[in-house]
């Protein structure tokens, strides 16, 4: 029995009719076998018989995503805006993949025997594909933006849906088609951008407002903070970017001012023995080694000029006995505050170099 | 199409339908023939099938799949074999179980009679059981590979529609094999 191509097409457009409204109205759709079974059958049957409507059908399958996604889709995610337009994004993809992945089962046929015969497109292929070139590409730049304002709103300690969040980010990586190029280009590189304004501003305030131990502690919590944002809501690979960003804002676009400050930076705090400051200055500057190497040149300054200071004040009979202690106390800050890191163990070889030929040359021939 | 041919029947498979998810245990799959046969799978077996692998994936299959396009007798046959091949031996790791295999299938198809094996695969192939279409098909063609054209066309039943002038030049052309 030859099936004529309206015909079966015609019961076909039932079937798919029925099951993009089970698609669309029921909060957990689920499809009675029976009705899988007869739309698998009937296409099984068109391609089968002679003449073959393979063809055909695989122009009325990508037909059938693009008419639903241009008809019903798009305009609903054109009427709404920020939070709820996120909420209809991360619905309509779920609800596209649930409608390809039906399709393309009952539509295998096509999959097993047209596709590999004629090099086409795959079926999942095609009917991913339409999503990405129909929705995605229009609503992308707009779903950007609010995702960025809600990441502005929880960094200024407001709650966020994180778990929105995540979703929203999986649509960009699942449109990338097995790549993160969607997720890089289209939402990270302007989520680091608006980062980098974002704590450019932080930290013109905070080096008027605070000492360099206050505002260290806030660049530590600024950093803890980032690097949950990834672990709650975006992709892996965006941390060591976002990292980077937080840092150059905090700590190297302001070392300057903040190490060398008068009252409260590096030079201030070894004078004033806050291991601790130190210790914490230290792991910040850990992953920036050229700033860190301008640390180490401030430590070698000061011991310097102490163990210079030292020589001049005291008497030959005391010198060495005080310079000896001298050098066990900033021997402590190299192993507490710096973790025996080579450039300061540079430093404190150097300096005790420079203070031991200095007072050589001053005074102390005996010591010889 | 189909849908028109079970309308008397719809009723009756909705509440098998229900009744199955209900009384069925765990991992079975009931599968039911266009005669209305059924037969109770292991989910594993059932998977063999594509059709129904898909299904189960995509969380739709419920317990009881209708097979509307295949007989009681032909499914009872495909359902035999795919319980021996749920899992298919390694041949460099059990030689001595893919042997037993082979011999198994051997004599699975010796008591099927031609018709029957033609049923199977346009079954299977219905069903997407890669396995048993491969190795239907391999049966048939080792079954036509000695035949002549004239036997072959018979089993098949395919109308002659060369001119003898044409099938003159085939044969000149293809002499060698005929040689054999």
């Amino acid at each position: 029995m030859v099936l004529k191509f309206e015909e079966g097409w015609s019961s076909l457009q039932k079937g798919i009719t029925e099951v993009i409204r089970i698609i669309e109205e029921e909060p957990e759709p689920a499809f009675k076998p029976q009705l899988g079974v007869n739309l698998y059958t009937t296409i099984y049957d068109m391609c089968t018989q002679k003449p073959d409507y393979s063809h055909q059908l695989y122009e009325k399958y990508l037909q059938v995503i693009e008419d639903y996604t241009i008809q019903t889709v798009l305009p609903s995610l054109r009427e709404k805006h920020d939070e709820h337009m996120l909420i209809e994004l991360v619905k309509r993809w779920n609800n596209h993949k649930i409608l390809v992945t039906f399709l393309t089962n009952i539509f295998h046929y096509i999959d097993r025997y047209l596709v590999p015969r004629t090099n086409i497109p795959s079926l999942d292929e095609v009917g991913l594909t339409c999503f990405l070139d129909l929705v995605y590409s229009e609503m992308q730049s707009m779903a950007t933006k609010a995702v960025v304002a809600l990441i502005h709103k929880e960094r200024e300690g407001e709650e966020i849906d994180r778990a929105l969040v995540k979703n929203v980010l999986d649509v960009y990586v699942d449109n990338g088609m097995g790549t993160t190029e969607k997720y890089e280009e289209d939402f990270e590189s302007f989520m680091l951008q608006d980062t980098a304004s974002y704590y450019s501003r932080k930290a013109s305030r905070w080096i008027e407002e605070d000492s360099c131990p206050d505002y260290m502690i806030k660049v530590e919590e600024c950093l803890k903070r980032e690097r949950e944002r990834v672990t709650h809501y975006l992709h892996s690979s965006t941390e060591p970017k976002l990292v980077e960003k937080v840092q150059n804002q905090l700590l190297v676009m302001v070392a300057k001012n903040r190490l060398e400050n008068e009252h409260s930076g590096c030079c201030a705090l070894l004078r004033d023995d806050k291991k601790n400051d130190l210790s914490r200055m230290y792991s910040l500057y850990h992953p920036i080694p050229h700033r860190l190497e301008r640390i180490a040149d401030l430590f070698k300054k000061h011991i310097t000029e102490e163990g210079n200071a030292l020589i001049k004040q005291a008497d030959d009979a005391t010198t060495n006995q005080l310079l000896i202690e001298l050098h066990n106390k900033y021997m402590v800050y190299v192993t507490e505050c710096f973790q025996n890191h080579r450039f300061f163990h540079k430093v404190r070889v150097c300096s005790w170099v420079s203070i031991f030929s200095h007072n050589i040359l001053l005074n102390d021939h005996s010591f010889l | 199409m189909s849908s028109s041919k079970k309308s008397s029947d719809g009723k009756s498979s909705e509440i098998e339908e229900a009744v199955a998810s209900l009384t069925m245990p765990f991992n079975k799959i009931l599968l039911t023939s266009s005669d209305g046969e059924s037969f109770e799978i292991d989910e594993a077996v059932a998977r063999k099938f594509q059709i129904i692998a898909h299904m189960i994936e995509d969380d739709c299959a419920g317990k009881a799949i209708p097979i509307d396009n295949v007989t009681g007798d032909i499914l009872s046959k495909i359902i035999e074999y795919a319980k021996k091949h749920v899992v298919e031996p390694d041949e460099d790791e059990d030689e001595e179980a893919k042997k037993k295999l082979d011999s198994w299938d051997a004599k699975f198809v010796e008591k099927l009679d031609l018709e029957t094996i033609f049923k199977i695969i346009l079954a299977a192939n219905y069903l997407n059981f890669e396995g048993l279409l491969g190795f239907a098909s391999q049966t048939v063609a080792d079954y036509i590979k000695d035949k002549t054209p004239e036997e072959v066309r018979e089993i098949f039943n395919i109308e002659n529609d060369f001119t003898p002038e044409e099938e003159e030049a085939i044969r000149k052309e293809n002499a060698w094999t005929f040689n054999g």
